[in-house]
């Protein structure tokens, strides 16, 4: 038997029993990597035989406790400790405490992120919902406005240009009527808005007589602003003589019972 | 004999597929199977434990300790790298030589030197015909022990019951490092022989 396998051999009876240390541990697991069937065959019957050293233990009973005691802890085991292979050398378990807090912590630091991105998305939809609700108003003032360039368009316009009374010397404003589609454009400036339980109220006066056209509401007095019209009563201006504006309740009344405050006639035809 | 029939041969006559198959159970949280697993093993494992520890309380505690980490761990098993007898008592082994080198052990077994026997007279008188088989098993092997220089099995025994390494070993018997590796080979080569001829 020549040394090399004699000293394998040695070496693999120490390593059976979990008794091989320093650099021979290493030198012995290359050398096990390395070695041949025989060798190998040899170790594993020394392994083998170590398997059975348990059984020279003698034999004792537990008490039947312990298994009443281990079948009630079932459930609340502890945490899973490292895992044990077949050849695993004894040494000391390690501690879980420091995993539970990287684990916690990251936990902790996962339900930030989430909660940070749930902050973030609710933003995002308040400010969608914003865009959006700006994309309609704009919508409807272009839309708005194209009606107005309708009426501008038209082959024949009539206008009348008001001018403030008493109340509002300083506002002024126009009804421009396209009388083929009975509809018109009412533009105020330099009107304050209405107080909150009044409207302002446009007055086509046919025959000295006030027919209705329409109620408005000024919301910023600094701005000029445009109203539509439609189904102007009466736009054969000979019989129209005025136009004009009055306060009335919310709501407007059939015959005009508040003070004037803009008034004009046609004046283009 | 290759390492395939070494892993599968010559194993205690439970069955290796059964116990597998026991195993596998317990990874889906079958307590029922891990009772049946107690049964088997608890005496054999409580034995081992017992020898390495000598104190009742301790190896009843590292007994409890053994079975719960099959219960948390038996999904991690690996039939290919042994079965589940040499799993368990790897296993239990480890547990037993941790305790005993921890400082709180070492800190108790000054306190006290005497070895606690009351387990001896706990021994219950187990007919069935496992227990039997088991005793029967354990007289061979120790018989074989015996049958081998008193030195060398007190080396073997060191190194298995305690977990020294050859250097503490060395240390402990005030010998040469060189008469450790000796008695170790020698004592395992014949211990091999015995063992194949008893079992």
């Amino acid at each position: 038997m020549d040394m090399e396998k004699e000293k394998f051999l040695e070496l693999a009876s120490l390593r059976a029993l979990d008794a091989l240390d320093g650099e021979e541990l290493g030198q012995f697991e290359k050398a096990l990597a390395l070695a041949d069937e025989s060798l190998k065959r040899e170790y594993a019957e020394l392994r083998w035989t170590v398997f059975h050293l348990p059984a020279a233990a003698e034999p004792l009973q537990p008490s039947s406790s312990i298994k009443s005691a281990l079948m009630a802890k079932l459930r609340t085991a502890a945490e899973p400790d490292i895992q044990t292979s077949a050849f695993h050398k004894p040494q000391r378990t390690p501690g879980w405490r420091p995993l539970r807090l990287a684990f916690g912590v990251a936990f902790v630091i996962l339900l930030l992120c989430v909660a940070d991105l749930l902050f973030y998305v609710s933003s995002l939809r308040t400010t969608v919902q914003l865009q959006q609700k700006r994309i309609a108003a704009l919508t409807t003032e272009l839309e708005q406005k194209q009606k107005f360039l309708d009426v501008l368009q038209a082959k024949n316009i009539y206008v009348a240009i008001m001018r403030g009374l008493n109340v509002s010397p300083s506002a002024y404003g126009k009804v421009i009527w396209d009388p083929e589609r009975r509809s018109a454009v009412l533009q105020i400036s330099n009107l304050p808005p209405a107080p909150q339980d009044r409207d302002y109220q446009l007055w086509v006066i046919k025959d000295k007589t006030p027919v209705s056209a329409g109620i408005f509401s000024i919301q910023d007095g600094g701005k000029p602003s445009f109203f539509e019209i439609r189904n102007l009563a009466e736009v054969n201006t000979r019989h129209i003589s005025a136009f004009a504006v009055t306060v009335e309740p919310k709501g407007g009344l059939p015959k005009p019972s508040g003070e004037m405050v803009l008034m004009g006639a046609p004046v283009i035809q | 004999m290759s390492q395939q029939q070494v892993k599968e041969s010559r194993i205690p006559a439970t069955g290796a597929e059964e116990e597998k198959a026991l195993l596998e159970k317990i990874a889906h949280q079958d307590d029922q199977a891990l009772s049946l697993l107690y049964d088997r093993y608890a005496r054999l494992l409580y034995s081992i434990v017992f020898s390495i520890v000598k104190k009742k309380e301790e190896a009843e505690d590292i007994l409890q300790d053994v079975f719960l980490q099959v219960w948390t761990k038996a999904l991690s098993f690996d039939s290919s790298k042994g079965n589940v007898y040499a799993w368990l008592v790897t296993m239990t082994r480890n547990k037993a030589i941790d305790r005993v080198r921890s400082k709180q052990f070492q800190t108790m077994k000054n306190a006290s030197q005497e070895t606690d026997t009351s387990t001896l007279s706990d021994s219950e008188q187990n007919t069935a015909l496992d227990a039997v088989m088991l005793m029967e098993r354990s007289s061979k092997i120790k018989d074989a022990l015996n049958a081998i220089p008193q030195e060398q099995k007190e080396t073997i025994q060191l190194a298995y019951y305690t977990g020294l390494t050859q250097t503490e070993i060395s240390q402990k018997l005030n010998v040469p490092l060189g008469t450790v590796k000796t008695r170790v080979r020698q004592g395992m080569q014949k211990l091999r022989g015995l063992l194949k001829d008893k079992l």
